[in-house]
């Protein structure tokens, strides 16, 4: 049986061309993939995640994804919750230079030393969302409070929603069928770490679901009574012979 | 058309087609029962691995291979990629498209972005010596899982 | 990416694509407007999404097709690139400025995968 797939973090940053915050938000972007948490981050290409490019969308719909912007337009964020799902978290370099009090970047082919600087600020940021994202407390493994996030594992076969074998469940949620992924596998590692049917452990449980499933804020309860519902018939079934 | 095994690691999605066989090193191998001659290209991993082709060179037709000869280079912005040949034979039929398309490798890899035929010189005793495409699926997947550690 | 106007040199404006996603503003004026494409890859993504805006690409450019013409110049490198990169995107710049350089409607050399 598939295991979910194995936490990482996605980032997407902005394109941007014309500031100099967007190159901050890519160097950053760079600096957190390729330096500061390499096995914990995928980069997801906007470009191609705007273009269509089932990889990226699958991968930012079963992963917390942070989005990285330059500016005020937040075109990743945007882009990011339209064709996949609501950022984890995102930063828009702009407000991070002002809220820290750093000296505006110029330069947007090569950055000038309040630049450089704002890259790393950015970065630092942004590692510590990642962590945050993973249920870690700033570089360290997964606290216990966080256990019913931690869903990595060792040597997984992952598959991905575009027809590659994660579990797709069709509900019923207000008299539409919608499509929730990786139910069952939600459902069997929340039950092996003793997870149960009460209210809190029900709370716990839909917190997870979001982690991979868009839900609209004002159909938040009618998918809560679905996940509720499509549980405890998991449960029943797992306790046929 | 093809079934696949598949596997996805992070954003990337790696297809093995079901219908050929494979050499360790990642191209594929299709039997043509009518004329007994193997068409050979590179599999899915291999070509997402290297990246987008910018040329591709086969040993030309006539040219005589043992296998692990090297019969093709492929050169893309990340590597030169030698490639050794899978079956013992003489190459009968080299891809024209790569010529002027050799991102069809990457577009196409189990279709259109074939590399050679071959007509194989020792086919019956070569055969058991390659993989199917369970063994190569499995062979592919260890391949992916020491690139995520590698990061 | 390059939206042109026209093939003047005085209208020549520069949309970074991520931004039609935002402003409606922008997605007209690409719609209304002849563009040429830049694609580091052959996802073609900048060529896409002209396109999907409804706008019109009259030359498409993937760097891999310029990288053959001049294999000599081997781009590394991502948020710095080397030095054979950086020539790669001064000849790439040159071959898009003189295809935009007083051709009127049509460019020549238009390539497309």
């Amino acid at each position: 049986m598939s295991e979910l797939l194995e936490r990482k973090v996605g980032i997407v940053s902005c394109s941007g061309e014309e500031l100099a915050e967007g190159t901050v938000a890519r160097l950053a972007a760079l600096k957190v993939l390729n330096e500061l948490r390499p096995r914990d981050t995928v980069t997801i290409c906007l470009p191609l995640f705007l273009a269509g490019g089932a990889g990226d969308r699958a991968f930012a719909k079963l992963h917390p994804t942070i989005t990285v912007d330059g500016c005020d337009l937040r075109c990743a964020a945007h882009g990011t919750e339209k064709y996949s799902s609501k950022p984890a978290a995102s930063l828009v370099v702009n407000e991070l230079v002002a809220e820290c009090g750093l000296e505006r970047p110029e330069g947007r082919r090569r950055l000038n030393a309040a630049g450089q600087k704002a890259v790393e600020v950015t970065a630092e940021r942004l590692a510590t969302l990642v962590d945050q994202a993973l249920g870690k407390e700033a570089g360290t493994a997964p606290s216990s409070e966080a256990a019913a996030h931690e869903l990595a594992g060792e040597g997984r076969e992952a598959t991905c929603s575009c027809g590659s074998g994660v579990p797709v469940t069709k509900v019923t949620i207000d008299g539409r069928a919608v499509e929730l992924v990786a139910l069952p596998l939600i459902f069997r590692q929340f039950r092996e770490k003793g997870g149960g049917q009460d209210g809190e452990a029900e709370r716990d449980l839909f917190e997870t679901v979001k982690i991979y499933n868009a839900v609209p804020s004002e159909a938040e309860g009618s998918y809560r009574e679905a996940v509720r519902r499509e549980y405890g018939a998991f449960c029943e079934k797992e306790k046929q012979p | 058309m093809a079934e696949y095994f598949e596997m996805t690691a992070d954003k990337f999605t790696f297809r093995v087609a079901k219908d050929r066989l494979y050499s360790a090193e990642g191209l594929w191998m299709l039997p043509e029962p009518a004329s007994k001659r193997v068409r050979v290209g590179l599999a899915d991993y291999l070509q997402q691995h290297n990246g987008d082709v910018a040329f591709a060179n086969v040993k030309p037709v006539g040219s005589k291979l043992a296998v692990g000869d090297q019969f093709a280079e492929i050169e893309t912005i990340k590597a030169m990629v030698d490639l050794h040949a899978p079956v013992s034979g003489t190459i009968v039929e080299v891809n024209s498209a790569l010529n002027t398309s050799p991102e069809v490798i990457n577009q196409a890899p189990y279709e259109a972005g074939w590399l050679a035929v071959i007509q194989p010189s020792g086919w019956d005793a070569e055969r058991s010596k390659v993989l199917d495409a369970a063994a190569y699926f499995a062979v592919m997947q260890a391949q992916v899982q020491e690139d995520l550690k590698s990061l | 990416m390059i939206c042109a106007k026209s093939f003047g040199p005085k209208a020549r404006d520069w949309w970074p694509w991520p931004s039609w996603f935002s402003a409606n503003l922008t997605r007209d004026l690409v719609a209304k407007h002849p563009a040429v494409t830049i694609d580091g890859c052959k996802q073609m993504c900048a060529a896409k999404m002209v396109k999907q805006s409804g706008g019109t690409v009259t030359r498409e450019v993937a760097v891999l097709d310029v990288f053959r013409r001049h294999k000599d110049l081997k781009p590394e490198g991502i948020a710095e690139l080397n030095e054979a990169g950086r020539r790669l995107a001064r000849v790439l710049a040159e071959e898009v400025a003189e295809s935009l350089d007083g051709t009127g409607q049509s460019v020549k050399g238009a390539s497309h995968v």
